[in-house]
């Protein structure tokens, strides 16, 4: 079966959170819908800061809500947010932008959606939910958590866990923590100012999280300016 | 007297310490430190700032040591510049009748990431078209407002135009007045 392919550039005006960016191109309507079990790429490029995308496949939220790489032409896999989303046959795709700023912005994005059949698989496999984020940490700051109020703080199912991570200067440092247990002590973090790429810059792999137990990224910045840290946290299924 | 020279006429060693850094970041050159001591002493003071070569707006001094600190972040590990243009090849928004405030409608903005060049500048050219730092404007309110502007007054801005219109238009009906604009 042909892969179905939804590709567009955006503009999404000034202080506006657009829940169906798809729908707003009216000629990708009949394309929202999955037509037979898929797995589902996505890749998106912003064209300045504080533009933030989710992605919702059907009922479930597989991207909440992140920070793409700012640029203005779509790399993959370099731009990729997820390719190990899943859908069933009748569900909808749901890409929402959220504009925190004073000006419009554009997003360009790609969705990619392989018929799992083509792919030699018989069942749904388990899915991985993805956020990635930019964040400010103050100087001489200790020990900064990335995860409170955030959707994947403590997972709704036991998940592994893979982080990336960069920071716009050198002088960030970052450890991992599942409860009171602490999963990858205090290392530094590579200052490449940019959005993390899968595999290029992982931080932390395979950390187990049982279903409901807190995960704690943390942050510390020994300099004496703010620096900014570029994480993303991808949780996968165990089945 | 300049940022360069003590109030009994010697040079401000404090100052040339942290100019010298500045270019260090860049060049081991030492000719625009040179051209500020010149300029210092024959009582023309001159700065070095970094020029954006899309804009011709100057950075700071300190732009390219201060890079991902201060400056650019998220713009990657090489410093260029963070000034923001207008991309009139993307449409503006659509008019709907959500939309609040006409100035949310505009072209999108883009980040030029275009190459910075280290300048010797007056001061007073410097403060004339002094780029506003990303840092100082987050949420890019006072960007907007400028580039929006611009996007009024430029030829291929006439989408945009038009959209104001349809959206006055727009506001005179929910309101069933008549439209002055």
């Amino acid at each position: 079966m042909q892969p179905i392919i939804i590709e567009d550039n955006i503009s999404v005006a000034a202080t506006t959170d657009v829940p169906d960016v798809i729908s707003a191109n009216s000629s990708l309507l009949r394309l929202r819908r999955l037509p037979y079990p898929c797995a589902v790429k996505l890749v998106a490029v912003v064209s300045a800061v504080n533009l933030r995308i989710a992605f919702d496949i059907g009922s479930q939220n597989f991207v909440d809500i992140s920070d793409p790489r700012v640029g203005t032409d779509l790399q993959d896999p370099q731009d990729l947010i997820s390719d190990e989303m899943y859908g069933n046959g009748g569900d909808i795709l749901s890409l929402r932008a959220i504009n925190l700023t004073g000006g419009a912005l554009s997003l360009r994005y790609r969705i990619v959606a392989l018929a799992l059949a083509d792919l030699g698989q018989t069942e749904m496999p388990p899915a991985t939910r993805v956020i990635q984020r930019q964040v400010s940490i103050a100087n001489n700051t200790v020990d900064a958590d990335q995860f409170p109020n955030l959707r994947y703080e403590r997972p709704q199912t036991d998940s592994i866990v893979q982080l990336f991570g960069t920071a716009s200067a050198a002088g960030l440092t970052r450890q991992v923590y599942v409860e009171t247990t602490q999963a990858a002590p205090s290392s530094a973090i590579a200052p490449l100012n940019r959005m993390p790429q899968d595999p290029f810059d992982s931080l932390v792999d395979g950390v187990q999280v049982p279903k409901g137990k807190k995960i704690s990224l943390l942050f510390s910045n020994s300099s004496g300016g703010a620096l900014t840290a570029f994480w993303k946290a991808k949780f996968r299924e165990m089945v | 007297m300049s940022k360069w020279t003590n109030s009994d006429g010697s040079l401000n060693l404090d100052a040339l310490d942290a100019l010298e850094a500045n270019v260090r970041a860049v060049t081991d050159s030492n000719a625009a430190i040179d051209a500020v001591i010149k300029g210092a002493k024959i009582g023309v003071p001159t700065i070095v700032a970094f020029r954006c070569n899309h804009s011709s707006l100057y950075f700071p001094a300190d732009y390219v040591r201060e890079w991902g600190r201060s400056y650019g972040h998220g713009l990657g590990p090489d410093p260029v510049s963070e000034v923001l243009d207008s991309d009139y090849h993307t449409d503006p928004p659509k008019v709907t009748e959500d939309t609040m405030d006409i100035n949310s409608i505009m072209h999108p903005l883009v980040t030029t990431r275009v190459q910075v060049d280290l300048m010797n500048v007056t001061q007073e050219e410097f403060d004339a078209n002094q780029a506003i730092i990303a840092i100082d404007d987050p949420r890019m309110m006072k960007r907007a407002a400028i580039c929006r502007a611009k996007q009024m007054e430029n030829k291929m801005g006439g989408r945009l135009r038009s959209l104001q219109a349809n959206y006055l238009v727009m506001v005179g009906a929910r309101f069933g007045g008549k439209v002055v604009a």
